[in-house]
Parts: structure tokens; sequence; C-alpha cells
């Protein structure tokens, strides 16, 4: 499968990472290179296969609903440069 | 006294400390030479925590002496143990080898940390990696590549390749690795040092900086199979905050039992390593293509000594070995996908300096903080889930999966455990890999198909290439088997000496001598 720019181009924007322009085609060439070497497995027969997500537990697990302290709020700012009042300061995200 | 303690094991260590034949003290501080002295060329540590670390000795040294029941009874009472930079230690800088996580130092301490602090080890520093685990070679690390401490001019394997050069090169007497898709194996292999991946669920994710949420799994990496066994028993166990983690592992028996060793990591007299009645499959097929001649050769001439031990040898097939890659990667980049999604700018580490806007932090920050392989497994990932890709590429995967988890079912009706290399080859000269990146997937193909299925795979080393780098060969056991692969194993190193051999320190008898019994 070849991987066009703008499929490059829409793939970073969803994963929200900035590609410079060199590096949108080097990505694109990577891309491509990568899907059609999982073209292999078109080579297995899975017809009628359950997709399998995990491999030993087969219930969910459950927890009582206890409040209790994990992190203060001062430790967890401790890794915040940009900060003010005890919040994370970003760029305003409502006009 | 420092090349006395060099070659130690842990176990070893741990008992000569607690019989008062060393300190803690002294113990930490041998480290710490040992590091100033090779560090320079080999790069294994990301932070060392000197200060930390000595403190941290004291306090251990001092709680024995005053005759602490807990830590007299621990196998790793006051051995110098260095964890990978992906794991969260309290206070200590955890990087994942990556820009975007600076100087993050986290608030809390992994459970595996928690637990190796009760059972009174010392962390003497955070190791190198291949950026948040992606790589096999350790030179995608924000902070330098790591060399084989065998041959300064090769590649120590990744992702844990810190940590596995830190213990071949004596800078660490046993470190944590984590493993998603070969990262403990390989680089020990490469390293000529022993390294477990735990059957999935065995030990605790929480605290463990997630790269494939289903593949991924800590686990130890020590000079032996014994020391391995030491770090399951105190590191594994059902844990409340990893929802994925077991429940009831410890009734099944002792990880240190199956070695041979009671539970404070002294030695039972009589332990054999007898292997009777176990049969231990062998790929002949698989193994004819794709695999040097060395490491072909050494994995035979350990199935031949093992049969020495009453082993039983069978051949077993693994077609399914072309899917494995594909898959395996398909599922880690999706998942990547979406882990690293949490990596943002805002809560910590880097944030990019230029933007306009909240999406524009996002998308520079990311930018600008992650590698490059990383960015192109996340897109990677990004695309193999987005809406008309799903089915042809994750769900593909997922099924891919469920077929090699049900041939591994039935490989194991035939065997107890299996013999695969842990890599193709001995470890590659640096850069070459970062030139081919499908060559360097290619170096997994023998480890990810354990991951795929959950399953407990040990790596140790079995002999030595032409040029004179370690080869390690894999026992991989079913489920829950982890005890088993440790028994084998552990009984191979009964009757050999590949794991004795160090780098530099090859002609040290006397201390050799100490860490036998």
């Amino acid at each position: 499968m070849e991987i066009t720019k703008e499929m490059v181009s829409y793939t970073a924007g969803l994963s929200r990472i900035h590609l410079e322009e060199e590096e949108t085609e080097e990505m694109g060439k990577a891309l491509s290179e990568f899907l059609n070497y999982v073209e292999a497995l078109n080579q297995l027969n899975t017809e009628g296969v359950e997709p399998l997500a995990h491999i030993l537990l087969s219930e969910n697990v459950m927890r009582q609903d206890v409040v209790r302290q994990s992190s203060t709020v001062e430790e967890i700012m401790e890794n915040i440069d940009a900060k003010e009042d005890g919040m994370p300061v970003v760029p305003r995200t409502i006009d | 006294m420092d090349s006395s303690i060099m070659p130690m094991t842990a176990l070893d260590l741990s008992q000569q400390i607690k019989e008062g034949k060393f300190t803690a003290i002294e113990a930490t501080k041998s480290v710490l030479n040992q590091i100033k002295a090779a560090e320079k060329s080999i790069n294994a540590y990301i932070t060392v925590c000197e200060e930390t670390a000595l403190n941290r000795a004291v306090e251990i040294q001092q709680k024995l002496e005053a005759g602490d029941k807990t830590l007299l009874a621990s196998p790793l009472a006051g051995v110098p143990m260095a964890i990978k930079d992906n794991i969260c230690t309290k206070g200590i800088k955890t990087s994942c080898a990556s820009k975007i996580l600076g100087d993050f130092q986290p608030f809390y301490n992994g459970t595996v940390i928690e637990r190796l602090k009760a059972a009174g080890v010392v962390i003497i520093g955070k190791t190198n990696m291949d950026e948040f685990a992606m790589g096999s070679t350790t030179e995608t690390s924000y902070y330098g590549e790591t060399k084989n401490p065998w041959d300064l001019g090769r590649v120590p394997g990744g992702s844990s390749g810190g940590s596995a050069a830190a213990v071949a090169a004596g800078e660490a007497v046993c470190a944590l690795g984590s493993d998603t898709g070969g990262s403990i194996r390989q680089p020990a292999a490469y390293c000529g040092v022993t390294g477990l991946k735990p059957t999935y669920g065995m030990v605790s994710r929480y605290g463990l900086i997630a790269y494939a949420s289903s593949l991924d799994q800590i686990g130890p990496i020590g000079r032996r199979v014994e020391d391995c066994a030491a770090i399951m028993e105190v590191i594994s166990g059902w844990d409340e905050l990893d929802g994925t983690s077991l429940p009831d592992i410890k009734s099944k028996g002792s990880f240190l039992q199956a070695v041979g060793c009671k539970a404070d990591g002294s030695r039972e007299k009589d332990f054999s390593g007898e292997l009777r009645g176990i049969r231990i499959g062998i790929p002949e097929t698989t193994l004819k293509k794709g695999v040097d001649e060395d490491v072909r050769e050494a994995l035979f001439t350990m199935a031949e000594q093992l049969k020495t031990q009453g082993a039983e040898l069978c051949p077993v097939s693994m077609d399914f070995l072309d899917y494995v890659l594909p898959a395996y990667y398909i599922i880690a980049a999706a998942e990547a996908s979406s882990n690293l999604s949490r990596f943002d700018g805002v809560r910590y580490g880097y944030r990019a300096t230029e933007y306009e806007d909240l999406t524009q932090m996002y998308e520079r920050t990311r930018g600008q903080g992650f590698g490059r392989e990383v960015k192109k497994r996340i897109l990677l990932g990004t695309f193999a889930l987005s809406a008309g890709y799903y089915d042809a590429y994750y769900k593909k995967a997922l099924q891919a999966k469920a077929v090699i988890k049900e041939a591994f079912d039935r490989l194991f009706q035939g065997c107890d455990c299996l013999l695969l290399p842990a890599a193709p080859s001995t470890a590659p000269k640096l850069g070459e890999s970062l030139t081919d990146p499908l060559k360097m997937y290619l170096s997994d193909i023998f480890t990810v198909s354990a991951n795929l299925a959950g399953l407990p795979a040990l790596s140790l080393p079995s002999g030595f290439d032409r040029q004179g780098m370690p080869i390690g060969t894999q026992i991989i056991g079913p489920a829950l088997g982890d005890r088993l692969v440790l028994k084998v194993g552990h009984s191979f190193q009964k009757i050999t000496d590949y794991h004795q051999k160090s780098p530099g320190i090859k002609e040290d008898k006397q201390a050799q001598g100490k860490g036998e019994q």
C-alpha cells in the first residue's frame, strides 16, 4: 500500500504530532514500507477466528470503590513549570 | 574488595552481607566504583543515584546489624540493583530515555520498586534504553547509545540494553528490565547475561510507563538463573493497582525452590538439577534458515547438555513464525499510539516554547519531544486504528494473535517447554540497524511470540560465536510455567560455565570460585 503525503499529514494531525516537511516525506516512505511488510498477515487464514485481546484473564476485575489519598496537589505540581495557583497553565481553550 | 564483589551473584552477595563478610555499604561502594570506571565507555545509566544509594545502604546495614527479621529473611538484602528508566521511582528522574519526559520525577514508586525496597535492595540508578522501549539496540535513546561491554563497537541490544550492559560490566549486580517484544531477553543474550520475561500478569505493571500494555511485562536480569528466581520471588504476585495482574500465583509454589534455594536465598544441599521426565521441544525446521550457524549450534549443544540432565528432546513445529512480527508490530504500535497520547506537555516534561493555541502546543511539543522511531510507531498505530483500516490491520493482528496462542497450546501438548534462539545472530555493530529498520525488527523474530501468547521465556548464555560474542538461547514455557523454565535454565547453568564468563574479568578465577557453591 502506498501512503501519500496527505495521508501522513492527516495521520500526524490525528496523532497531534507536528512533522517538518522532510519528516513527512520520510515517514511516508517508512509507513509504506512497513505496511507492505505486514501484508504477510494476509496469507494467514483467519476466517471465523475471534480476535484475542487478553490471554489469561477471562473476567473483569472489580474493586471496592473506596476513596483514598494517592498524591497531593503539591507533589503533582512539582513536575510542572507553567503553573499558577496550583493549576497548570495552558493556552486559552475557549474564545 | 572491588574485584571480589563484582562477579558475585545477587544471592551470594546477600548471603555474605547477612553473614557479615561484607557490608551493604561496601557492596554499594564497590558497584559505584565500577560505574565510575566503566560508565564512560559503556553509558549504561541515565541517572546514577550515588548519594541516595549510599544512604540506603547505611540504613540497610544498620537494620541487619540490629537483627531486622524481614531483611535477614530476604534473598536480596543489601544487593545493589539497577532499574530500567521506564519504571517509576519516587523522587528519582524517570525519563524513558525520551526528551519529552524532561527531568520528570515521579511522586510514587512502581509496585516492583516498593517490593524491592521492602526486600532491602539498594537502587543504584536508572538504566538507558531505547526511547519508550521502542527499539532493539538502545540506539534510539535521547541520552546516547549504550555500548556492549564485550565489544564497544557493538550494540548491547534493546530495549533494556542499559540494564543488560550494566550487569555484564559489573555496574550492577542485577537489574530490572521490561519486555514487550524481547526487550529483556535479546539484550541479555547480546550481553551474555540471564533474563526472564515472566508470564503476562505475573508481575505488576503499576508504575511501568506503558508502551504496549497487553504485551509489556517487567522482569529480572542477572548473572545467573538463581538471581532471576530471587528477584521474581520478591517482585511477583497480585497487585490491586494492576487490573491485569494474576491472582493467587504465590500459592503455586516458590521461584527460589524451583532452582534449589530456600526462601532466604540459601541453597538446598542436595539439589541435583535433574530433569528426568521433562520434554523439551526443538523446532529443528524453524532453525534451518535465517539463523547464524554459531547460534544454531549453540542451541543444539544446549539441547544435548540438557539431555545429560535427564530431559527428553522432541521435535516441534512452529510454522506460525512468519506471522509473529507483523502481528506484533501492528498491536504494539496501536497500543503505543493510545498510551503515548498522555505526553502532551501539560503535566510533566518538555513543552515546546513557541505556539499559538492549544493544538499547536500539543503538536509542537510532541513533534519536538518524541524521537523518530517513536513518532513512526505512533503514526503507524494511529493509522492502523483509523476508520477504514481497523479491520485490515488491527483486527487481523488480534486474530493472528489468537491463531498463535492456539498453536502454542497445541505445541505444549507434546512438550513441557521449548528452546529457541534469543536472536538470529549475536550483537550487531553500532549504527547497522538504524539504516535498515526492517532488519532490526527481524532480530525480534524469536522473542515476540512469547509476548503475543503471554508466555514465560528465559534467555541464558549458551555459548560464544567465532568473534567471541555471547550467544543466548531461550527456554519458553507454557503460561504460568515460569518455575519450570527457571528450573531447566538453572539445571543448564549447573553443568556449564558460559554464564560465569564476563567481559574484561575473564581471568578472575578466585572471585569466580566464590560465586560458585
